[in-house]
């Protein structure tokens, strides 16, 4: 049986999931330990949601926990250098503690607007984010330089977003 | 906001930055909130994208490439093994699989009482290593899943591997695989109707008896490994002690041991190997082993590179065994009468 507590703290995990789920995703760029990252997060977050104080906005309470498994992360099992230092992550988890939930609900557009990218774009799309290739080897496959890719991604992304900005408006619009 | 900034962003998030640009990248963001923001904002799209796609891929047909396939695209075919699942459901079995994987992973934690990396991995690795010096292991195979990425286009290697000529590779599903030190292996795949196609090596000579033809034989002794998946990763199967070296290099290792106390000879350890960011090779490698001396008892190589091919497969240790000289010369396991060609010379 759920106890209350337990109710209230899934509604709460629920709502901020994708926002803490985005810092880590800032943060580790190897998807499998991601994954394992979320999955120990939520666990967290689940178990210590006694502590939580109400007062204290959520997201910004649970990306606090995210901080510290990435932290441990960092120091027990990659010691990459390629990452963030301690003190700028605690800076960045201050700026995704202020991402609001509407911002994340925007990106329902994102299927539309993804269905708009012409031949080309879909497949660095896909070889990008499918097939978890970097620009250096899509270049490989699909031809050009891989500083070419790079910046038709980025275009991409950018035209993603302005995309899904107009959607936005435009549903705003005919409120 | 310097657009040099903004391209070194979307640098990180592809996965392409070196050391050098990410301080560069770090201070850039510490002192400027509206950098910030736009990293924040590209990450949460970077992230919806893939999740997104791999929706997409899963759900439906994706789009059809409008580039024309280069000429030695066009040349080559495939072969397509028949136990290898449709692309969309292949995806989706994998990603069942990754989470089956994972939740057995975390259930293994929670009963055996996690105590992850108190050991240090590389002084398991040394264990593992040494239990493999002596003696002859037979192991079974058992391939969990094969797929077949969708849309995947084959790269110069595989071209190589899957010219016209080469017949489709028998499954590795039951192939029974014994191993000596470090070359000398044979590896027994078997056809639908059970008639065994046998490769190996004895360490000098490389071999391959198929159901029909002529034995190959090879000065090479690595001549017939690429039957086994993992040689073009330095993780070939005949030869664990390499693929141990390479794990040490190119995953990032974590070690799960029993609670003290629980140790027999039993294995109750489990070493979980994720390949890091830009390496080649299976995406996860699980070895369970016995933590007092390092005997491995099974591996399980997620997503394992094979040809065109993504393998999940396990080898699992049945015996322990001492095994004759002969065993692993080509002549142990053919007639007399059995035509033999050198596959070094040219064939007419």
């Amino acid at each position: 049986m759920v106890d209350e507590s337990m109710k209230n703290a899934l509604r709460h995990w629920t709502v901020v999931q994708p926002i803490v789920s985005s810092y880590v995703h800032s943060l580790v760029r190897d998807y499998s330990a991601r994954d394992d990252l979320m999955q120990d997060i939520a666990i967290a977050v689940l178990e210590s949601y006694d502590r939580y104080d109400p007062a204290e906005p959520f997201a910004a309470w649970a990306i606090g926990i995210a901080r510290n498994h990435v932290r441990l992360y960092f120091r027990t099992v990659h010691r990459s250098r390629l990452r963030f230092s301690d003190a700028f992550m605690d800076q960045l988890s201050e700026s995704f503690s202020q991402v609001s939930t509407p911002e994340i609900h925007h990106l329902e557009h994102l299927q539309t607007c993804l269905d708009q990218l012409d031949g080309r774009a879909k497949q660095l799309c896909e070889a990008r984010y499918v097939e978890n290739q970097k620009p250096s080897q899509i270049s490989q496959w699909l031809g050009g330089s891989p500083n070419g890719v790079a910046k038709a991604l980025q275009r991409i992304r950018e035209r993603l977003r302005e995309c899904i900005d107009r959607r936005v408006q435009l549903e705003r619009g005919s409120v | 906001m310097n657009p040099s900034d903004l391209d070194l962003v979307h640098c990180y998030f592809d996965g392409e930055i070196t050391e050098a640009q990410m301080l560069q990248l770090e201070r850039s963001l510490a002192g400027s909130i509206e950098l910030r923001q736009e990293f924040v904002r590209i990450s949460i799209l970077d992230e919806k994208l893939s999740q997104q796609l791999s929706k997409t891929v899963l759900a439906g047909p994706t789009p059809t490439p409008t580039r024309s396939p280069t000429p030695s695209q066009a040349e080559i075919r495939l072969p397509k093994a028949p136990s290898t699942a449709a692309p969309n459901q292949a995806a989706s079995w994998s990603s069942i699989v990754a989470i089956v994987a994972t939740l057995a992973m975390l259930l293994i934690a929670f009963l055996v009482g996690s105590n992850r990396n108190q050991l240090s991995a590389s002084q398991e690795i040394h264990k593992m290593r040494k239990s493999l010096a002596f003696g002859d292991r037979f192991y079974r195979v058992d391939v969990e899943q094969a797929v077949l990425p969708s849309k995947k286009q084959p790269n110069k290697k595989q071209i190589e591997q899957h010219d016209e000529r080469r017949p489709p590779k028998p499954s590795l599903e039951g192939a029974k695989l014994y191993v000596r030190g470090t070359d000398a292996f044979v590896l027994m795949r078997f056809l639908q109707d059970g008639t065994p196609f046998v490769t190996g090596s004895d360490g000098k000579v490389g071999w391959a008896i198929a159901p029909n033809g002529p034995v190959r034989v090879s000065q090479d002794k690595q001549r017939f490994n690429r039957d086994l998946p993992g040689h073009e990763h330095s993780i070939p199967l005949s030869n664990l002690s390499q693929g141990l070296t390479q794990i040490q290099k190119a995953y990032h290792v974590q070690i799960i041991t029993s609670s003290p106390g629980d140790a027999g000879d039993e294995q109750d350890a489990v070493l979980v190997a994720t390949k890091k960011r830009g390496e080649r090779g299976p995406s996860r490698i699980e070895i369970q082993y016995a933590s007092n001396s390092g005997r491995i008892a099974q591996m399980r190589f997620i997503e394992m590179p094979y040809g065109p091919e993504r393998l999940t497969l396990r080898l699992t240790l049945i015996d322990e065994l001492t095994l004759l000289e002969s065993f692993f010369h080509h002549s142990h396991h053919h007639s007399s009468d059995h035509q033999v060609v050198s596959d070094d010379m040219p064939q007419p």
